[in-house]
């Protein structure tokens, strides 16, 4: 079901349904109160009394069909094809390009982003593959504030995995997420290429 | 009759001989002197490097030294090398004779860009692609800057055995250090960017290659007047 919300661009959203009443007609109401990872009113009704206030733009919000607990054939799956795009955005040089296959990946992965940390940890993953995984999961840890909260334990240890390069996409990511207070962090990364680009994403952001 | 075809058998055993010698004369005329003209031909070839543009970082090129990198490199420099879907097995690479060309290309390439944004350039020995047996085809591109247009080159990537020969290649250069060839991977960063669009539209210029302005992104032609 779509609904269509007058909101700026920045504040789109992919809100999901109601994972134990597919059969009841959606309501703003009925998202919110049953929304799947207990967030309440204070998550999702917030979010979207947000988007009616700020309304500017003319935008799509969609409501995505309710999602079910998943098989870890499903999961397997998921990891499969976001790996798949991980590589069409590391072959691609079209910035547009870059920005919907990244859209299409932050679309289906909605609430299964620690599927971009398992990728970056996978040590069977090519090595530029789980970089680049480090920045897209950085960059969303962020992006989604505190409904990722759960997600920055996973975080932590990749800022400070042994993979120079891996270290580098998760700088890329905090710089992404215009989190300046991280990305100052990776001055003193023992890898000077890491320290380096620190220093010139802080020169840049000035 | 025996004799006499021996006879017969060795005289045309003589003629095969002397077609022979004739045949390895005429083949040394013509062998070496092409020979002399490969080398000339390599040592253009070994000033020549052709260069390409890489997407969004990180690169595994940007890092040479990763312990954890070791066992995918090569597969995932070959992933870097790939050309995209559209680009049929064809990968866009320029032909830079100088190092006044090489910052032509880069800065056309960078003012084509919708942002300023840093750029990853991987910089190959022409001479190692014509050894790797990749072939290169000659294809102006229109759209760039005149004084570039003309190197626009397409390297034939579509096989995975032809990328992965240029990334063993790569790699062996970076790994012997070899000296001379400058680095085959360097960045220019963004504060660099306008500085660099704007002294290579002013020697385009001054040398008769107005750049043609309307390709360039805004943020390039808002530059191109300041300065």
């Amino acid at each position: 079901m779509t609904l269509l919300a007058s909101v700026k661009p920045e504040l789109r959203f992919k809100l999901r349904g109601d994972p134990w009443h597919p059969e009841t007609p959606y309501s703003t109401e009925k998202m919110v109160d049953e929304e799947p990872r207990g967030k309440g009113r204070s998550g999702y009704w917030d979010i979207f009394q947000l988007l009616v206030e700020k309304a500017e733009d003319i935008c799509l919000v969609t409501f995505t069909a309710p999602r079910v607990e998943q098989s870890p054939v499903d999961r397997e799956n998921e990891r499969i094809w976001s790996v798949e795009r991980i590589k069409d955005i590391i072959r691609s040089r079209d910035s547009e390009q870059i920005a919907v296959l990244e859209d299409d990946l932050y679309d289906r992965l909605n609430g299964q982003e620690d599927i971009f940390s398992h990728i970056a940890n996978d040590p069977q993953e090519l090595i530029n593959v789980r970089a680049m995984a480090a920045r897209l999961f950085i960059a969303t840890v962020f992006r989604l504030g505190s409904s990722g909260a759960h997600l920055q334990a996973l975080a932590d240890p990749l800022s400070r995995h042994r993979s120079p390069l891996i270290r580098l996409g998760v700088l890329l990511g905090y710089s992404d997420a215009g989190n300046m207070e991280c990305v100052r962090k990776f001055l003193a990364d023992p890898h000077p290429a890491v320290a380096e680009q620190a220093l010139e994403i802080l020169e840049d952001a000035q | 009759m025996p004799s006499s075809n021996g006879i017969n058998g060795h005289r045309h055993k003589n003629r095969q001989c002397n077609c022979l010698k004739a045949l390895t004369n005429l083949l040394d005329t013509f062998v070496n002197r092409p020979r002399r003209r490969d080398s000339l031909h390599d040592q253009s070839q070994k000033k020549s490097f052709l260069v390409h543009f890489l997407g969004k970082p990180p690169s595994v090129l940007q890092i040479q030294d990763d312990p954890t990198a070791e066992h995918t490199l090569l597969e995932a420099t070959c992933l870097e090398l790939e050309p995209r879907e559209v680009d049929k097995g064809w990968a866009s690479y320029w032909e830079a004779t100088t190092p006044e060309s090489e910052e032509n290309i880069n800065a056309g390439f960078a003012a084509r860009r919708p942002h300023k944004q840093k750029l990853l350039v991987l910089r190959v020995p022409k001479s190692t692609v014509v050894r790797s047996g990749i072939e290169i085809q000659a294809k102006a591109d229109q759209e760039a800057f005149r004084c570039i247009s003309d190197l626009h080159r397409l390297l034939d990537l579509s096989s995975k055995a032809s990328r992965m020969q240029l990334a063993t290649e790569i790699w062996n250069i970076i790994k012997s250090g070899e000296s001379g060839l400058g680095k085959i991977h360097y960045s220019i960063k963004k504060k660099d960017i306008i500085p660099l669009v704007t002294s290579v539209y002013d020697r385009c210029s001054r040398d008769g290659f107005q750049p043609e302005t309307h390709t360039a992104s805004q943020w390039a032609r808002d530059a191109f007047e300041k300065r």
